[in-house]
């Protein structure tokens, strides 16, 4: 059977972007989580027709059908875990236009993210959204996940960018919704409804995004607390002195005690927190921000504060938290990001509750995250070959959330659903909620066949 | 056999470290001109893995896919966990070559030509001599687009030519023997020439062994461990015979593969003479900037303008970066140009070019727009496998520059 569907794909758009080999199957089994399925069919599609000719025969025939972007998913987004077809979509990866005028871009679902940025800034415009993986993560992938990343406390996350959206719905019809507007009340807005869906809704072939000027310089400050507490306050405070650094992140000891292990990134091993801030905008404006962070920061007992004074010092400071992955996964070798998020001030007691969690299990939870939104990343590392180790990892991870709920928070706050948090969603969700998110999962795909099993 | 599973073994657990993060797909060239996941470190690593779990059988495509890694080593250097992907597939390759023998062409060409380089020197006159009479015209297709990629063959090799001078024993600073690749001496000689030029230029009395082999890379990275033991065995002791300080290379390629004669072994003795040899080998480009000092001549190269691109193995494989930029830019008269994405594979990868055709040309197409990009007259690499695939660029997307090694540049100051 799978062999006459590869065959119909095949004779509809070309049988060079088809493969049901074995060897192929098993390259696209995986993301970043731990998770792993194989798919029958790997189609990479190239253009709005193709993706339409696969969905039209996948309903028929009533297959599964998982769009996939870079694979870089945590919580096992792609991961066909019923079989199915998974359209990789890296054949689509054109950037249609950048509007100078409207200050919007259109793109394909295959472009890469760091890619657009990049083709951006060369025109002095700014796509702020940040998701760690965007050297290598889809647009695509990013809009149906909803990524957000470090800028989010004074940008947003990809949902604030996305205007418009073209996608292919599980019968092979096209949807279009929003467009080159930036205001549009009419009717339900879908296109956001759309975002964050995790592919269970259609298959985007088209994306129109908002794009900003490019701010004119930014500078980078490193400030070091010995306690957790300090640092919370600060962030606080820093708000309510009317700044919104670009980004803020902090970190504690167990984080920065691995990442000094891994590489010199001139982090201190004995301050409970640092905190990693960078702010933007205009050379006056960076000047009078750097003053206040500054101020505030020694008003809450920071022990020290280094302002980069060139870039290179700006990049040094930055290095070690982009090496923080790197550095905990030299540490053991599966490194399990988890994704708390709670109201901005309960930060402090969400981390609290995260090192209270590492004492009971005997284990490390290097916790860095993006301290300015509430969202902590604990992370869980074991080493999968010691049973005792696994063993421990959803008694952990079911501690966290619960924790994160009672402050009311959020089980996920940019990682997504995919399948590793279907039980959690399950709780975060009231029964209604989740009736309203079935009903509408069916009035989009009826026979379950995009991306089943994921979301919620 | 032992040796290599063991080996293997530790690689495998290795790659248990795997994140899947993606990053390699940043970096890798297959994937930059694929786009597919069985073209990439990351999924290289799950389909190595499946298959040392005995989940994938060994079909002909999964041997395809292992042989489709340039072992440009890009994915190690951004790689959180440092997977050596390029090892482990070739430790894989070992394997399946000492489970189940080998392809007769491949064996045929790396045991009696590529390991001997006389018969690899009349291997290439036999290509001078048919191209001359027109018979390449009638090779098969496919070999007549292999056939393309080498550059014309001149008339005598670098050690035919050398035979007839006699080596100088003149009491200089340092004692350097050179070890003649088989690509410098068969296409190459004057790359030979010039750096022995310049190391005598540096105080420097060179001794050259004749009869020095193959450096085994090429028969390491296509699984014939031991062919490669016995090649370093001997190029061990006859470096150790000519009681020399230093052993110097103007091929990147053999840099890397003398330099780590040392996993070759797995005897303690054996070790610690190939330890002791390894210890001694040098780059040129090194060896001149960090051992002797470099000294340019005083010739102007007014008007002319130099680019350099980075050689795999001896970027990444050796860390020699800086020194060929150091070089050229002390010379006098010469401009140096940067080279946008310098330490981009070229696409050359030893056999690759010849092996993957299509994969290894839109590689190169990449390199070549670059080169472009720079104007420079001459294009600078470390390598001469890389300088044959330059100049091969050159020839199909038809721009004029000219392929030099540093050293060429240098000596031509002196």
């Amino acid at each position: 059977m799978i062999d006459n569907l590869a065959k119909e794909i095949a004779a509809r758009i070309g049988k060079s972007k088809v493969t049901t080999a074995p060897e192929d199957l098993v390259c696209y089994s995986y993301d970043c989580s731990m998770y792993s399925g194989k798919p029958d069919i790997v189609v990479r599609v190239e253009s709005k027709t193709d993706v339409i000719h696969v969905l039209k025969i996948a309903s028929q025939k009533q297959v599964p059908v998982i769009a996939r972007g870079a694979a870089t998913s945590n919580c096992g987004a792609v991961i066909p875990t019923n079989g199915g077809i998974i359209l990789d979509m890296l054949g689509m990866s054109k950037i249609i236009e950048i509007d100078m005028d409207n200050f919007i871009a259109v793109c394909e679902p295959g472009v890469i993210t760091a890619h657009l940025q990049a083709e951006v800034e060369k025109r002095g415009l700014f796509y702020p959204p940040d998701p760690q993986g965007l050297s290598m993560s889809t647009i695509g992938g990013n809009v149906a996940t909803g990524a957000g990343g470090p800028r989010a406390i004074k940008y947003g996350t990809t949902r604030d960018y996305i205007l418009g959206l073209e996608t292919v719905l599980a019968d092979g019809e096209v949807l279009k919704t929003g467009g080159k507007v930036v205001k549009d009340v009419s009717g339900y807005n879908l296109t956001q409804l759309l975002i964050g869906s995790e592919g269970t809704l259609g298959v985007f072939t088209e994306i129109i995004l908002k794009l900003i000027p490019l701010p004119e310089t930014k500078r980078t400050l490193l400030c070091i607390f010995n306690t957790l507490e300090d640092a919370s306050v600060a962030v606080t405070e820093i708000l309510h002195h009317k700044v919104i650094p670009s980004m803020m992140e902090l970190l504690d000891k167990t984080s920065t005690q691995l990442i000094q292990m891994y590489m010199d990134a001139g982090y201190p091993t004995d301050a409970e927190a640092i905190l990693l801030i960078e702010v933007d905008g205009s050379n006056e404006d960076v000047e009078d921000q750097v003053v206040i962070v500054k101020k505030v920061c020694e008003s809450c007992k920071a022990r020290s504060i280094k302002i980069a004074r060139t870039k290179e010092e700006e990049e040094a400071i930055w290095a070690g938290r982009k090496a923080g992955f790197a550095a905990l996964s030299a540490y053991k070798p599966v490194v399990i990001p988890e994704d708390a998020t709670v109201p901005r001030n309960l930060l402090p007691e969400m981390m609290r509750k995260v090192q209270d969690i590492a004492k009971k299990y005997d284990v490390l939870l290097p916790t860095f995250g993006h301290a300015g939104d509430g969202n902590v990343h604990p992370h869980i590392c074991i080493n999968p070959r010691h049973a005792d180790e696994l063993d421990k990892v959803n008694k952990i991870k079911e501690e966290i959330y619960r924790e994160a709920l009672n402050l009311g928070g959020t089980i996920t706050g940019e990682h997504g659903v995919g399948i590793v948090k279907k039980e959690l969603a399950k709780k975060q969700h009231s029964k209604r909620s989740l009736t309203i998110m079935t009903a509408i999962k069916k009035a989009f795909d009826p026979n379950n066949i995009l991306n089943p099993g994921k979301a919620f | 056999m032992e040796e290599i599973q063991k080996k293997l073994k530790e690689l495998y657990y290795q790659s248990d470290n795997c994140i899947r993060c993606g990053r390699c797909t940043t970096v890798c060239p297959t994937f930059a001109v694929t786009g597919k996941e069985s073209m990439v470190a990351r999924g290289r690593v799950r389909l190595a893995r499946e298959y040392v779990e005995g989940n994938l059988e060994l079909s002909n495509r999964l041997k395809l896919y292992f042989d489709l890694c340039l072992g440009c080593n890009a994915c190690l250097d951004i790689c959180p966990p440092r997977i050596k992907t390029a090892e482990l597939l070739n430790l894989i390759k070992t394997e399946i070559i000492q489970k189940n023998g080998s392809p007769f062409l491949d064996s045929m060409l790396l045991n009696m030509i590529i390991s001997r380089p006389e018969n690899f020197r009349r291997a290439m006159v036999l290509l001078d001599i048919s191209r001359k009479l027109g018979i390449n015209k009638l090779f098969p297709a496919t070999l007549k687009d292999k056939e393309k990629i080498l550059p014309v063959v001149p008339q005598k090799s670098f050690k035919e030519l050398y035979r007839h001078q006699s080596q100088r024993r003149t009491g200089k600073k340092h004692r350097v023997g050179y070890f003649t690749g088989c690509l410098t001496n068969t296409f190459y000689p004057e790359i030979a020439f010039d750096t022995i030029k310049v190391l005598e230029y540096h105080n420097c009395e060179v001794i050259i062994p004749m009869d020095t082999v193959c450096c085994g890379l090429p028969h390491r990275t296509m699984g014939y461990w031991h062919d490669s033991q016995r090649l370093a065995r001997k190029n061990i002791e006859l470096f150790l015979k000519s009681q020399v300080d230093y052993i110097v290379t103007d091929c990147g390629t053999c840099g890397y593969a003398l330099k780590n004669y040392t996993e070759h072994f797995t005897e303690p003795g054996d070790i610690k003479y190939a330890r002791f040899f390894s210890e001694r080998v040098f780059d040129i480009n090194e060896f001149l900037v960090n051992v002797t000092g470099l000294k340019v001549g005083n010739k102007l190269l007014n008007g002319c303008t130099a680019t350099y691109h980075e050689s795999c193995h001896l970027n990444r494989g050796q860390k020699i970066s800086l020194q060929p930029r150091e070089i050229l830019k002390a010379i006098p008269g010469l401009k140096y140009i940067e080279l946008p994405e310098a330490n981009w594979c070229c696409g050359a990868a030893g056999s690759f070019s010849f092996k993957h055709q299509d994969i290894a040309r839109k590689i190169l197409e990449k390199k070549i727009s670059n080169i472009g990009l720079t104007e420079a007259q001459y294009v600078t690499a470390g390598c001469p496998a890389c300088l044959i695939q330059l100049d091969f660029g050159r020839r199909i997307f038809a721009l004029e520059f000219q392929v030099k090694h540093p050293v060429q540049l240098l000596a031509e100051s002196i």
